[in-house]
């Protein structure tokens, strides 16, 4: 028998037609045909044989309600999945957030960008006819800057130690 | 919580089951256990992992109930497709390949028997079939399994292998001649 007949043949059998009314339209390979419709029988019929332990069904299923139960309460991505790692329920939370930090951040560097003078022509200009407008005053020594007040400089030291140094001079002079 | 009858469509009690209806999903379970349990068992040949398997198998099937809608899959297809994964990840973990020994059935219930060779089906002959099973290539037994003993049609054995239907069909077909001839060796009547 070739496979593709045979291949309608089980196709029948599947569809619960009954085997005799199959092998009648196969003559020649009715024996063969009712053996293989055996195994699959034998082993349609074996599946019964292997069933769960008592207890381990009622057992399985308290466990996998309460995961199911707890699992509505739990944090999911955009596509339903359960997230149990803390690390990936922070990251799913912040990703609602995180565009809107990116905006707030790109605002606040427009209007910073938006607050510094530009040196066009004008303001050139403008910034020379201040500069000249500066006084003297403005740009007086202020020793106060400097800490001079606070060293306590002595300026008769100081006399005394160029007297000392031009008395020195007109000695090396005389030599 | 809602109660349902025994014909409610899986299609729909998955649909339910993925907007939070608990009752909806532990149908599903009390539906499918004892098939996922079995194709685990077939695999792995342990009673111990076979059930841890089943149970990872429904957690990982509620965590993926929201992407149920977009496969198109029959309930029992989208959990032997979930089953399928978690026993290859259980092997690749464990860096094992299965010893496929001849095979042991754990007798629990009768058989139920009926026409065809009605009266030379026994315990004998259908641990003989399964036995038989373990010599076919891993895709053929995996079709036959799926067929004859999880009843899934061509088209959702299709979608669990991921193949196409006519690949499942030569499967079934070269898968069921293999083993005719190895048991007509040992039953007359095959």
């Amino acid at each position: 028998m070739n496979e593709q007949d045979f291949i309608k043949a089980l196709a029948r059998y599947e569809a619960h037609e009954t085997p005799e009314n199959i092998l009648r339209d196969f003559p020649g390979h009715e024996d063969e045909l009712r053996s293989l419709f055996g195994v699959a029988k034998l082993l349609t019929s074996s599946r019964d044989m292997i069933s769960l332990r008592e207890g381990s069904f009622d057992r399985i299923k308290r466990n996998v309600t309460q995961k199911a139960q707890l699992g509505y309460t739990g944090e999911r991505d955009r596509s339903g999945r359960l997230l149990r790692n803390p690390l990936l329920i922070i990251m799913n939370k912040t990703k609602v957030l995180l565009p809107l930090g990116v905006l707030a951040v790109l605002v606040i560097v427009f209007i910073s960008m938006k607050g510094t003078p530009n040196t066009t022509e004008d303001e050139s200009s403008k910034l020379m006819q201040n500069s000249a407008m500066v006084s003297d005053d403005d740009l007086a020594f202020d020793a106060n800057l400097l800490g001079a007040e606070e060293s306590n400089f002595d300026l008769t030291e100081l006399e005394a130690i160029l007297s000392e140094e031009s008395e020195v001079n007109a000695s090396l002079t005389t030599l | 919580m809602e109660s349902y009858n025994a014909e409610l469509e899986g299609r729909e009690l998955m649909e339910r089951a993925r907007n939070g209806d608990n009752a909806a999903f532990s149908l599903l379970y009390d539906r499918h256990a004892q098939d996922i349990f079995r194709y685990a068992y077939f695999r792995v040949r342990n009673v111990e992992e076979a059930e841890d398997i089943m149970q990872t198998v429904f957690m990982k099937a509620f965590e993926a109930l929201p992407r149920f809608q977009d496969q198109g899959k029959s309930p029992l297809a989208f959990l032997f497709t979930i089953a399928r994964n978690t026993v290859i990840n259980q092997w690749r973990k464990k860096k094992e390949v299965p010893v496929h020994d001849l095979f042991e059935v754990q007798p629990q219930l009768a058989g139920v028997v009926d026409n065809v060779v009605s009266a030379a089906i026994t315990k004998e002959m259908m641990q003989s079939a399964l036995a038989t099973a373990e010599m076919l290539t891993p895709d053929q037994r995996e079709v036959i399994m799926l067929k004859f003993m999880h009843e899934l049609d061509n088209k959702e054995i299709a979608v669990v292998l991921e193949k196409s239907e006519e690949a499942v069909r030569q499967l079934q077909s070269r898968g069921l001649r293999t083993m005719r001839d190895h048991m007509k060796k040992d039953y007359d009547i095959l």
